[in-house]
């Protein structure tokens, strides 16, 4: 039965306010309520601007901020490593060299220098919900910023899931968290297409036109569907949007990168889905920058995905230069892709790991885990860029100036796509009104 | 009975005028007295004052009350903790200029605690609150002057709060009531406190209320105003009968007295039932409900062509004695208490354990009591010597380091106690026990308590704290030594009752919180005393007990109903009463009288006329979800469905190598999120809503539908793969049966468990005339039957 009236939760704060019961799943929760009200937007001018989304690149094992955007000249030659830096195109900021695309468009950048607070966790849990495993729970029970779009906001086209996440199965699990729906339950959780459900979204093994066929045998027999949408409103509403995913397949097309223009996806890269350098971690897998473009612009809300080998105990000056070279030309292309459609104020990108690492270089040539300082680079969503927040000592340890927690990155990132996190509470299962982050602060230097 | 109702005269407004009369003592309310020419007195800060906060919405969880505050000033939620609200207000205002104090007893009208909310200019964000001309501004003004005096140890506390009228039955959509709110304190008086007092709907489709208590309704049916001052909580029931419907009642005749209940409310409301379900209707219903698994075509044919009166209570007996009945309901078991996947790093052997612990039960009937004293008062020894102990862990844990070695003896199945309900990983701070104990067993939701006061019910945070004593009164010990451990992981751990002389953890925790019964005496901590969950488990089952029984007798009902008397049936609270509080106190009497037999119960409520009742609604009851004039359609839970997609096309579900005699089915899976071989069985379970058993909530279960469920069996692999198997169903029958019309019979009794109508049929034979292939024709049927509305419900 479809509830809608039913007074099945309470807020804690009295108001006893009735919820409307969510049922969708996989479809990143297109229930029924959320459809109709997703038609009743397509039908007025809301649609007419443009949705608000975010891109989340989870840098997976924690990339090294002082071989990135902090480079360390004065430091002693144990800490200093061997990159030199380079000028960008703002003046007085210096990133380094085996990142040269980037330099060249550091105005449509933001760095993050004095990120700090995150636990000694190889987990990409802090990175797509703020929260970090705790309690024995993933995200701390918290859902992911894009499970919470996906319940607040619900999702732009019917046909559409709010939330995708693109990362790769790896075999240490948590590096493979595309964002969890927490509290949220499972109709907020992310539609991964590599995973199940995607597969039902395409037609198997029949024709259309059976398929039409059958439907229209359906039709002509479901007496009860008639006898049953007269007691219960709307009840058809779900067979007939899951005919229109069959024969429309948005989703389907925009995951399919053979309509770009291959120039275009030179620029971004390609690459493949599999672990980068054969290691336990994310891929050098160009095409999913590509994707999540096409994917935001067919109207989802929150596109995650993981990259790189970045927990460099070893190799770290062997293995960087080309690992920053791919992510220099994913991210770049990303981003001048998003401003050459006019997406620049629409789509925030971010790209960040779990935690920082030593400053001293290890005897493999590697550094170790740094939880006492990390770093963020932002882009697009109306931010502020070409600018860098914070700073650390002078040996990179810890933040110096302006400290920044995960949680202030997040409120700004949902300031940005129209959520404020200083007012929006979300009852969790027992009815009690959640805040989506503890910290709700967002930085202001950058909205 | 905890719900009295007053059959109070139906008509109008006539209760306030005669109830105050006799009411010489009451003292009266605060508009009066602080009306512009009133007295001028000095307002009681608990009385008067807080509740004015919660009246106004400024210690709202999203407002001051918020456990930030806002804008640096915070108040307790709802007001729970007076003396640091007075605190609070005497504290100076960080964020206003010249740091102004909040109160200025020397000057009142110039505190910033009057001027804000009282003034459209000033800088309020929750906007302006009241009027500096009203009564709620001179009790604030009056009470600044007078000192703003609190002592708490001479304060007066609320007793009880009562409303009046206790029931309003509506004549007319046009009439309105007014309530009355009464708070009784613990001196002895009693005060008229509706201004004070706040009030809300919980339907406001059937009934408004303003916030000074003026109901107004606007269609047929019936809701509770729930009423809240000064920490108290109550109710008062609001009818609105269908007046349009002059004709008589219809004389209904009653199966038992479950009937007699239903009825009496359905009178009220002059609400019509539905007729009697057809047979076909009922055989797949009581199939569906019972045992989780669809009639077989011949068990269809056999029950409709049975001519008997009694064949229907015939089949509810016959039902009840398979083994479809222990492994359905010990799932449901499963999902109340909470047999997930953290229950021990064996988790997919112990939570076959449980299963079959619970499954066990069910199929000996032990009583409902018995069974929940395996689980709260738990023991690994349960009186044993170590040895026998030792020898039992070690066979099963022994079998546990096979991947597929499973407890085929039984041997952890047929003892008393469930220690896995304790054992689990996530189990074992006392906090997660106390909420799963009293959601499972007392159908409480504890959460709000754990924090602050629960703002629909009695329970403050000291009684949460006191609760959790006797949860934290156990030791987790290593079975070979006895010795206490702390928690985290390890196998091997047992759960015991405290041994004299053992050391631990949390001695110094319960002597300083004495353990107290919720709404209960204070459970003393004797020192090498007896078990305490004893004395839990004695207070649960007392007949007087207003949770035990009634919780679940409610979670039986709400599974064969869609809903529950009360409802959702884990949120008992006053806050959320029971639609039909007699039809509820008599099951759990009957229940208890009974001594807790859950066959019992399920026949009864089988059998009754209302379990029998149509889907199809008639004009009266369109409308009434909660009054049972009708069955409500509901979605098949997942494993259900699931097993009736098996069924129907006959090609079985591999969940793996499973317990010695097990069937490969999803009813009774014990841990159905685990994967499942090659089969993708777990995707189902997970579109199709079952619980990971994680939550501590009966919402985990979700029955709702969804895109994702319609692709999947419009659409899906494993179901198009499953109609064209070779081995399947259906090229059996092509075989055997050479006739259409048989076969399109044989096919809607096993999909839909009824014969086609004539209509069909022709739909049917034209389909196939038009198809080239028979064969292709055919599949094209059996995928509309699986995709038919009328498959997917119970109905």
């Amino acid at each position: 039965m479809l509830s809608i009236t039913g007074p099945k939760q309470r807020q804690c704060d009295g108001s006893r306010r009735q919820f409307l019961k969510v049922g969708g799943l996989v479809l990143g929760g297109l229930s029924l309520p959320q459809i109709l009200q997703a038609e009743a937007l397509a039908g007025s001018n809301a649609s007419q601007s443009r949705h608000k989304s975010v891109i989340m690149i989870y840098l997976s094992g924690g990339p090294s901020h002082q071989d990135m955007y902090d480079l360390k000249m004065e430091a002693p030659s144990e800490i200093r490593g061997s990159f030199k830096p380079i000028d960008t195109n703002v003046p007085g900021i210096q990133i380094c060299e085996h990142l040269p695309r980037l330099a060249t468009m550091m105005d449509k950048f933001a760095i993050i220098r004095s990120l700090h607070g995150c636990p000694d966790q190889h987990a990409s849990d802090l990175c797509m919900s703020g929260w970090p495993i705790g309690g024995g729970k993933r995200q701390s029970g918290h859902p992911s910023l894009g499970s919470v779009l996906s319940k607040v906001q619900g999702p732009v086209d019917k046909a559409v899931p709010p939330f995708v996440g693109l990362s790769i199965k790896s075999r240490n699990d948590p590096y493979s968290n595309p964002g969890f729906p927490g509290f949220l339950g499972k109709a907020h959780s992310a539609l991964q297409p590599s995973g199940e459900g995607m597969d039902n979204m395409r037609l198997q093994g029949i024709s259309l036109d059976r398929l039409r066929d059958r439907k229209a045998l359906l039709a002509s027999l479901d007496s009860f569907r008639h006898s049953a949408d007269a007691a219960y409103d709307g009840l058809d509403a779900f067979s007939q949007r899951a005919f229109d995913v069959l024969t429309s397949s948005k989703l389907v097309e925009a995951m399919d990168l053979e309509k770009e223009d291959p120039a275009l996806r030179d620029r971004y890269g390609r690459g493949a889905a599999a672990p980068a350098f054969g290691e336990d971690a994310g891929p050098h897998w160009m095409d999913q920058f590509l994707m999540a473009r096409r994917l935001v612009e067919v109207g989802v809300r929150c596109v995650t995905l993981s990259f790189g080998s970045w927990d460099r105990h070893h190799s770290n000056f062997a293995r960087l230069p080309m690992q920053l070279d791919k992510f220099d030309q994913g991210i770049t292309a990303l981003v001048e892709d998003l401003h050459a459609r006019g997406l620049q104020d629409d789509v925030s990108v971010i790209a960040w790991g779990e935690f920082g690492r030593t400053p001293r270089i290890n005897k493999d040539a590697g550094r170790d885990h740094w939880p006492q300082a990390s770093c963020a680079l932002l882009a697009g969503g109306g931010m502020r860029t070409g600018q860098v927040i914070g700073s650390t000592n002078r040996l990179g340890e810890v933040p110096k100036e302006r400290p920044v927690k995960y949680q202030n990155v997040f409120a700004t990132l949902y300031h940005q796509l129209g959520i404020d996190p200083q007012t929006t509470t979300i009852p969790d299962h027992a009815g009690r009104p959640q805040y989506t982050l503890d910290i709700r602060e967002p930085i202001d230097e950058l909205i | 009975m905890r719900y009295p109702i007053t059959i109070l005269c139906c008509l109008f407004l006539c209760a306030v005028s005669s109830i105050q009369a006799d009411d010489s003592q009451l003292v009266k309310s605060a508009p009066e007295r602080w009306a512009a020419d009133g007295s001028g007195e000095t307002p009681d800060f608990i009385r008067h004052v807080v509740p004015l906060f919660s009246k106004l919405g400024c210690n709202m969880r999203n407002c001051h009350g918020s456990f930030q505050g806002q804008n640096g000033f915070r108040l307790s939620l709802f007001g729970f903790e007076p003396a640091l609200d007075r605190q609070e207000l005497f504290e100076k205002d960080k964020l206003s200029e010249g740091d102004g104090p909040r109160i200025n007893i020397k000057d009142p009208a110039k505190s910033l605690f009057l001027m804000k909310p009282s003034s459209s200019d000033e800088e309020h964000e929750g906007g302006k609150r009241m009027d500096k001309k009203s009564w709620e501004y001179r009790i604030l003004y009056q009470w600044i002057k007078s000192g703003a005096p609190y002592d708490s140890r001479k304060t007066v506390n609320l007793k009880r709060l009562e409303v009046i009228p206790k029931e309003v039955v509506f004549s007319n959509r046009t009439q309105k009531s007014k309530l009355r709110a009464i708070a009784w304190f613990d001196d002895g008086t009693h005060e008229d406190v509706t201004g004070l007092t706040v009030f809300s709907s919980n339907d406001e489709g059937i009934a408004k209320v303003s916030k000074d208590g003026i109901v107004s309704v606007s269609r047929t049916g019936d809701t509770a105003i729930i009423v809240r001052y000064a920490g108290g909580v109550t109710s008062t029931q609001i009818l609105v009968p269908d007046t349009e419907n002059s004709q008589p009642f219809p004389e209904t005749f009653a199966h038992n007295q479950i009937d007699e209940f239903v009825t009496a409310k359905l009178r009220k409301l002059n609400i019509r039932p539905s007729v009697l379900c057809s047979d076909a209707d009922f055989v797949r219903r009581v199939y569906l409900d019972v045992i989780g698994a669809l009639p077989t075509a011949d068990e269809t044919r056999k029950f409709l062509a049975d001519r008997s009166p009694d064949k229907r209570s015939r089949l509810i007996d016959h039902l009840l004695e398979q083994p479809g009945y222990a492994m359905y309901w010990g799932m449901k078991f499963s999902d109340w208490t909470g047999n997930s996947k953290y229950i021990n790093n064996k988790a997919m052997l112990s939570n076959w354990l449980w299963q079959q612990w619970i499954e066990d039960k069910l199929s000996r009937n032990l009583p409902y009591d018995e069974i929940v004293y395996g689980h709260v008062c738990a023991s690994s020894l349960e009186g044993r010597p170590r040895e026998d102990f030792l020898a039992e862990a070690k066979s099963i844990l022994h079998k546990a380091a096979g991947r597929y070695n499973y407890d085929d003896d039984g041997t952890y199945a047929k003892r008393r106690t469930n220690e896995l309900y304790w054992t689990n990983v996530e189990r074992r701070s006392p906090d997660t026990m106390v909420l799963q104990t009293a959601n499972s067993f007392l159908g409480l939701r504890l959460e709000c308590a754990q924090c602050h006061n629960h703002p629909f019910d009695r329970w403050t945070k000291k009684d949460f704290e006191q609760f959790k004593s006797f949860f934290m009164m156990v030791q987790y010990c290593d079975p070979a030594t006895g010795a206490e451990k702390k928690r985290g992981g390890g196998r091997g751990y047992g759960v015991e009752s405290l041994e004299p002389g053992v050391t631990w953890r949390f001695a110094g925790t319960v002597r300083k919180t004495p353990p107290k019964l919720l709404g209960g005496p204070e459970v003393p901590y004797v020192k090498d005393g007896p078990d305490a969950r004893i004395k839990l488990w004695e207070w649960m089952r007392a007949p007087e007990n207003p949770y035990f029984a009634p919780a679940f007798v409610n979670r039986i009902w709400e599974h064969y109903f869609n809903i529950g008397i009360v409802d959702p049936p884990d949120d008992f609270n006053q806050g959320n009463p029971p639609s039909n509080p007699q039809l509820l106190d008599w099951l759990a009497k009957d229940f208890i009288d009974h001594k807790f037999d859950i066959k019992h119960l399920h026949r009864l409520i089988l059998n009754s006329r209302t379990y029998q009742l149509s889907w199809e609604p008639n004009a009266s009851n369109r409308l009434d979800k909660k009054n049972f004039s009708h069955a409500l359609l509901r979605r098949m839970p997942a494993e259900v469905l699931i097993d009736a997609v098996a069924d129907v096309t006959g090609v079985s579900n591999y969940f793996g190598r499973l317990p010695k005699d097990r069937p490969q089915r999803a009813v009774g899976q014990a841990m159905p999120s685990m994967r499942y071989g090659a089969s993708r069985g777990g995707y189902a379970m997970k579109v199709f809503g079952r619980p990971d058993r994680e939550k501590t909530c009966d919402c985990e279960r979700s029955n709702d539908p969804s895109v994702a469920q319609a692709l999947y069996l419009i659409n899906d692999q494993e179901v198009l793969a499953k109609i064209d198997d070779r081995k399947g169903r259906l090229p059996n029958l092509l075989k055997s049966i050479k006739d259409d019309r048989e076969l399109l019979i044989e096919l809607y009794l096993t999909a839909l468990s009824r014969f086609p109508t004539e209509q069909e049929l022709q739909l049917h034979l034209e389909h196939i005339a038009g198809t080239p292939s028979r064969d292709d024709a055919m599949k094209d049927v059996l995928w509309t039957l699986l995709n038919v509305r009328e498959f997917l419900f119970v109905h």
